[in-house]
C-alpha cells in the first residue's frame, strides 16, 4: 500500500515536472517572438497577447485581454475575417487597419490559423499583424515616381 | 517595525488548510508591480520575509501548488500596506484572471457557453485544493448567472478579489459587460458564498 502511494507521488512529481517545463517552453516560445500574436476566441474575445502584440498596439495584454476584438479592428473587417478563417482554417496576407491605443490607424498584414480542441470543436484562431507602415510608405513614394515618371515622359513625347 | 499581522492572526492562517496554485500569487505580484512598481513589490515581499514567508513572486513557479494562507496573507499585506481598498481587490481579481495560465488549459471549452458551465467545477479545483465552486443556476435569456462556493474559509479580502475574477472570466465567454455582487458569505454568517453576475 505504502509502496503503491509512493510510486503514485514519485508519479505526480515527474508529471509536475515536465508540466513546469513544457510550461516554460511554451512561455519562452511566445514571449521570445517579436512577432505580434495573439488569440482570439470564437466568439471574438482576445485571450491572449504576446509581448510583440503589446508593441505593435501599444496596449498591455492585461489591458486588451478578454475585450472584445473589435476594440483593435474595425467590427466589419474582423467579423469577415473569422468567418473566412472559420471557413478555410487560415487565412493569409490580408491588410487591415489596426487601431492602437492612441487611436493611430496601423496598416498590417494578417495571418490566422484557427484552434481546435481535441474533440474537433473550433475554439478560436490565432491571428499575427505585420505592421507594413513602412512597406505601404515605400509603396507610396514608389506609386508617386511612377506617376512623376509618367508625366515626364507624356511630357517628352508631347514635345517631340 | 510595524507587525502588519499580529501573532494570533498570523497562527490563526497558518492553520488554514489547503493550497493554491503559484498562478495565482504570482499575479498578485504582478499586479502590485503595475499599481506600485518595483518599490511597492520590495515593500510587499519585505512584509512577507518579516512575518517569515520570504518570498519572491516574480520566481514563483505558476503551475506549484503553495499553501493557501500565502494567498490571504498577501491580500491582508496589501491592504495594510497600501490601504487596499475593495475596488482595488476586485480589480485584482480582474487583472489575475486576464494573466492566468490556467484559464488558458481551459480556453478549450470557451466554444460553448454551457460546456463552460460545466466545467466551472475542475476550473476552481486548478486553482485550489480546497472549496468546491459551482454553478446553482443560470438564465441567457434573463442574463445571470449564480455561482455557490462552498468550504472555502480563506478572508473576507478573498471575496472582493472574487468579485473582480468572476465576472471577468464569465465576460470572456458572453463578451458583455457585467456586474458582480456577493449575496451570501461564509464570513458574514452563511453556510456558503454565493455570487449573483449580470450582464
Amino acid at each position: 500500500m505504502d509502496d503503491n502511494k509512493e510510486k503514485a507521488e514519485d508519479k505526480e512529481s515527474y508529471l509536475t515536472d515536465d508540466l513546469a517545463s513544457l510550461e516554460s517552453y511554451i512561455h519562452d516560445l511566445f514571449y521570445f517572438s517579436s512577432l505580434p500574436l495573439c488569440f482570439v476566441s470564437n466568439i471574438g474575445v482576445l485571450l491572449e497577447a504576446n509581448p510583440g502584440f503589446e508593441e505593435l498596439s501599444q496596449y498591455k495584454s492585461f489591458e486588451v485581454v478578454g475585450e472584445p476584438v473589435e476594440k483593435l479592428f474595425s467590427k466589419k473587417m474582423i467579423d469577415k475575417l473569422a468567418k473566412d478563417t472559420f471557413k478555410r482554417r487560415a487565412v493569409r496576407g490580408r491588410e487591415l487597419k489596426l487601431v492602437n491605443k492612441k487611436g493611430k490607424l496601423i496598416p498590417v498584414q494578417v495571418f490566422t490559423k484557427v484552434r481546435e480542441n481535441e474533440e474537433g470543436d473550433v475554439v478560436g484562431y490565432f491571428l499575427t499583424p505585420l505592421d507594413v507602415t513602412k512597406m505601404k510608405a515605400k509603396e507610396e513614394k514608389m506609386k508617386k515616381t511612377i506617376k512623376e515618371l509618367k508625366e515626364k515622359l507624356k511630357g517628352c513625347r508631347k514635345k517631340k | 517595525m510595524e507587525q502588519k499581522i499580529s501573532k494570533e492572526e498570523l497562527r490563526e492562517l497558518e492553520s488554514l488548510k489547503g493550497k493554491v496554485r503559484g498562478v495565482s500569487l504570482k499575479a498578485d505580484g504582478g499586479f502590485v508591480l503595475k499599481e506600485m512598481g518595483e518599490e511597492g513589490v520590495k515593500r510587499l515581499e519585505k512584509t512577507m520575509s518579516d512575518l517569515g514567508y520570504p518570498i519572491v513572486y516574480s520566481e514563483i513557479k505558476e503551475m506549484d501548488y503553495y499553501p493557501i494562507f500565502l494567498k490571504a496573507m498577501t491580500l491582508i499585506v496589501l491592504q495594510r500596506l497600501f490601504n487596499f481598498q475593495e475596488k482595488d481587490f476586485m480589480e485584482m481579481g480582474r487583472y489575475g484572471s486576464k494573466v492566468s495560465l490556467i484559464l488558458r488549459l481551459f480556453v478549450k471549452y470557451f466554444f460553448s457557453f454551457e460546456r463552460v458551465m460545466k466545467e466551472i467545477p475542475k476550473i476552481w479545483r486548478k486553482y485550489y485544493t480546497v472549496g468546491d465552486l459551482k454553478v446553482a443556476e443560470y438564465n441567457k435569456e434573463k442574463r445571470y448567472l449564480i455561482g455557490k462556493l462552498y468550504n472555502f474559509n480563506l478572508h473576507p479580502l478573498e471575496c472582493q478579489y472574487l468579485k473582480g475574477y468572476f465576472p471577468t472570466v464569465l465576460r470572456m465567454i458572453i463578451r458583455d459587460e457585467m456586474t458582480c455582487e456577493e449575496i451570501k458569505c461564509l464570513h458574514k454568517g452563511d453556510d456558503y458564498h454565493e455570487f449573483l453576475l449580470k450582464w
